[in-house]
């Protein structure tokens, strides 16, 4: 009884050894195609560096830069373009000021934008997301203001990047999108924001209030993270309100806000809060008492040392401890001796 | 005649084994490709800098267990205490080690005994002290002295004793990249909906490679024959297997030399387990079993960086060893975790995961072994037909060198780690040879596996290492 004929899997053999050549002919394609391109780049960007590094340092903020001829020769070609734009957008993340004024200059006038609007243009994701990003790194303000319906985009990615944009081109300002935002916005995304909007002054007309009563719970959290990292005091008391908000993150967030305010009745609000809030949060409110908590809150730390959750009496240790070293108190010695 | 009925069901059926066993690897291979891309055109626009600087990052323990590991202790810690990340802390536990390690990690680090209060969440054994540094440069070290339990149990007091949110756990040898730390906790924070519980990272061997002050500075090839196919074993593992699992949301391991997790889940779901010498796999498990019974959203990711770089056996002793207490591991694991076998509860995982492993993983080395008999076997009785014998050998071999060379050009494709003259040429020859030498021994050393299982041997299996210390270069 033979089901399969050896012909036939001598046949099969002879199809996957082909195949195995026709891999193996692709690696070196890949690798002289990897290794080309490198070259190539490594050559332009050589050719390129003096001339950039002159530009970088020029302090004469004239609007137009000199293009070498062997330069413009090379620029001629998109490919070569391509790379100059890359360049020009690695030098400018890590640069600030005169340097990089001149390399925004420098993109306007070689009319890089094209390139970046055609990314944006592209149908893949990455790359359109690629193209808002060079367009945020170089202040493209009007092309910001066109890319501005994408905030939306159902690519995570490609609505991550256009947010990005507009906060590092308009700091606070640019954050308005949280006013129509549809998605949640992924604790990556704030860590971003937060990141770009520390190098911006805060603003005071902003909807602040408005974020903190969004039905997206992302929004209210992020909001919280702003006022905490912005210290902004004036939205206390929403802060507070936020302590009975019905998603579990916001309130873990506000208790983490409120520390960071951490005004006169702070640990009175979290001492209130304290008996009608969760396990989790009430954790997170006795390790803010490691941070802003007084001897005046011992009574209440006290109290907690005998609760019957082991982590919530190690927290309160903890506090107590904490406050101990930091207020050189030894008055609390009994008291810690008794809660352990 | 019922001798060549015999024959005949013994052979289709193992035919038919092997037919979908190559079914499988082939959707793994083309299904990892989706995955992988998707993973290299989001980093190569996105700055994973910016989160280790920033206070608003979560809080991550890096869980080190080491046991007698005196001869590079010092220099381990101090490349693990280079990773630039603002919420870190280093927990460094030794596990009893017979050897200097704790009094060199004292001197070298200027460690005094400290008082740190902690839950014992998981049950350990005793922890003797736990040491902070004198010198505030120092501060993210903590080193934890315990009575020996072996590296689950380590880990375990690791855990209890960490305070971030995300705990990293890696073997105390192991080379990371500099931005290995970032790369890895960034899925935990990229799922909007899902929670993701772990995330992995590639592993790399290192021998051969030029390592210098705890760096890396060098990919080579390695010279020798076992870490090469290791080399490649580790590409088609990583880069195919694990991508492709990843993408389906069915990964049933992290490797032990590098993975992170949640805290609280991995709390939650119980710790490591010190009954089995699979514990990395183990724990996994059941932190998905844990989801997947609370009813919780949640994701296992997988990033195909080359982030952490490893030592791999040199000799058949101790790779037989390492592979030993695989199989016995995956063997615990798949026991201690039955229930989801073709459970629909446990949705994909019981469904595809579970059976998967159980199949192709636990039972390919026993149904190779026993063919291997049944084909001696019917050699002696004179009736097995040498043509499609020799038609299938040639077969197998040509389809499991195809897939070495695939995992290569996928290799070559995304990170291109090995692009030196001859290396391209030393990989696809060791894809050849690879069938007949080392995939031989990796069966046997399962089929030991299983039998130590059988008679209850528990041990670890000693691993020892040449360590990094003195770089050689390539070629003398």
């Amino acid at each position: 009884m033979n089901i399969v004929s050896p012909d036939f899997v001598l046949h099969l053999t002879i199809g996957i050894a082909i195949g195995i050549l026709a891999l193996i002919a692709g690696i070196l394609f890949l690798m002289m195609q990897k290794e080309q391109r490198q070259q190539r780049k490594k050559h332009i960007s050589a050719l390129l560096e003096d001339w950039l590094a002159g530009i970088v340092l020029d302090d004469d903020l004239k609007s137009q830069h000199a293009v070498p001829e062997d330069v413009q020769l090379l620029l001629k070609a998109k490919k070569n373009r391509l790379i100059l734009l890359d360049e020009l957008v690695t030098l400018k993340k890590n640069l600030s000021g005169g340097a990089a004024a001149n390399l925004e200059r420098l993109y306007n006038q070689l009319a890089l934008d094209l390139l970046s609007i055609e990314k944006v243009g592209s149908r893949k994701w990455h790359v359109k997301a690629k193209g808002v990003q060079e367009l945020a790194i170089m202040k493209q303000q009007q092309h910001l203001r066109k890319i501005y319906r994408y905030v939306n985009h159902p690519n995570i990615y490609v609505r991550m990047e256009v947010q990005a944009g507009l906060v590092q081109y308009w700091g606070a300002k640019g954050l308005r999108f949280l006013n129509y935002l549809t998605y949640p916005l992924t604790e990556w995304q704030q860590q971003k924001l937060l990141h770009f909007l520390l190098q911006h002054s805060a603003l005071h007309d902003l909807p602040v209030q408005k974020w903190l009563s969004s039905s997206n719970f992302s929004v209210v959290q992020f909001a919280l993270k702003y006022i905490g990292e912005q210290q902004e005091l004036r939205f206390y008391k929403e802060v507070k309100d936020c302590l009975d908000h019905a998603e579990e993150k916001v309130r873990l967030q506000a208790i983490t806000c409120l520390e960071r305010l951490s005004l006169d009745d702070t640990t009175e609000v979290f001492a209130c809060y304290f008996s009608r809030c969760s396990k989790e949060c009430q954790v997170a409110i006795l390790q803010a008492f490691q941070k802003i908590g007084t001897a005046e809150d011992f009574c209440f730390l006290n109290d907690c040392t005998s609760d019957n959750d082991p982590l919530i009496r190690l927290a309160a240790i903890k506090a107590l401890q904490e406050i101990d070293q930091r207020e050189g108190s030894l008055s609390n010695a009994n008291q810690l001796g008794k809660a352990s | 005649m019922w001798h060549q009925i015999v024959y005949n069901l013994f052979t289709y059926g193992i035919l038919l084994y092997s037919v979908v066993i190559l079914g499988f690897y082939l959707f793994i291979g083309i299904y990892s490709i989706g995955e992988t891309r998707r993973y290299l055109r989001k980093a190569s626009f996105t700055d994973y800098s910016l989160l280790s600087s920033s206070s608003n990052a979560p809080s991550v323990s890096i869980l080190a267990p080491a046991y007698n590991e005196g001869l590079n202790i010092v220099q381990n810690v101090r490349s693990l205490l280079s990773i630039h990340y603002n919420q870190l802390e280093l927990i460094v536990i030794n596990d009893g080690s017979k050897d200097n390690s704790m009094q060199q990690l004292i001197t070298a680090y200027d460690l005094e005994v400290a008082e740190h209060c902690f839950h014992p969440h998981l049950a350990t054994k005793r922890i003797r002290a736990i040491y902070k540094s004198k010198n505030p440069v120092y501060h993210k070290l903590i080193v934890v002295d315990k009575d020996n339990g072996g590296k689950a149990d380590a880990l375990n007091a690791g855990i209890n004793v960490a305070g971030g949110k995300y705990l990293v756990c890696i073997d105390v040898d192991c080379i990371l990249e500099q931005d290995a730390l970032i790369k890895l906790i960034t899925p935990f924070l990229e799922s909007p909906k899902k929670t993701v519980i772990a995330t992995g990272g590639v592993v790399r061997i290192a021998n051969s490679c030029i390592v210098q002050s705890g760096s890396l500075v060098d990919v080579n090839v390695p010279e020798q024959f076992l870490p090469r196919v290791q080399t490649l074993e580790y590409i088609r593992a990583f880069l195919l297997g694990r991508m492709a699992w990843s993408r389906l949301n069915g990964l049933l391991l992290i490797s032990g030399a590098f993975g992170a997790f949640d805290r609280s889940i991995v709390i939650k779901a119980g710790g490591y387990n010190t009954k089995t010498v699979g514990e990395d796999m183990e724990l996994l498990v059941r932190m998905r079993r844990y989801m997947e019974e609370a009813k919780l959203p949640y994701k296992v990711s997988y990033i195909p960086d080359p982030l952490c770089w490893t030592e791999a056996p040199e000799t058949y002793q101790i790779l037989g060893r390492q592979r030993n207490r695989w199989t016995r591991g995956t063997i615990e694991t798949l026991k201690m975790h039955r229930t989801m076998f073709f459970n629909r509860k446990y949705g994909l995982l019981g469904l595809l995961s579970y059976p998967y492993w159980f199949f192709f993983e636990f039972l390919a080395p026993i149904i190779e072994f026993v063919g291997l008999i049944g084909f001696i076997l019917f050699t002696i009785i004179g009736i097995v037909d040498w043509p499609f014998f020799f038609n299938l050998l040639l077969f197998i071999w040509t389809f499991g060198f195809a897939y070495s060379v695939f995992a290569i050009l996928i290799e070559v494709y995304t990170y291109n780690q090995y692009k030196k003259k001859g290396d391209l040429r030393k990989l696809v020859v060791t894809a050849l040879l690879e069938p007949l030498i080392f995939h031989p021994f990796t069966v046997w050393s399962a089929i030991k596996g299983n039998i130590d299982l059988m008679r209850k041997k528990k041990a670890w299996g000693e691993m020892s290492r040449k360590g990094f210390g003195a770089p050689k270069p390539v070629g003398q």
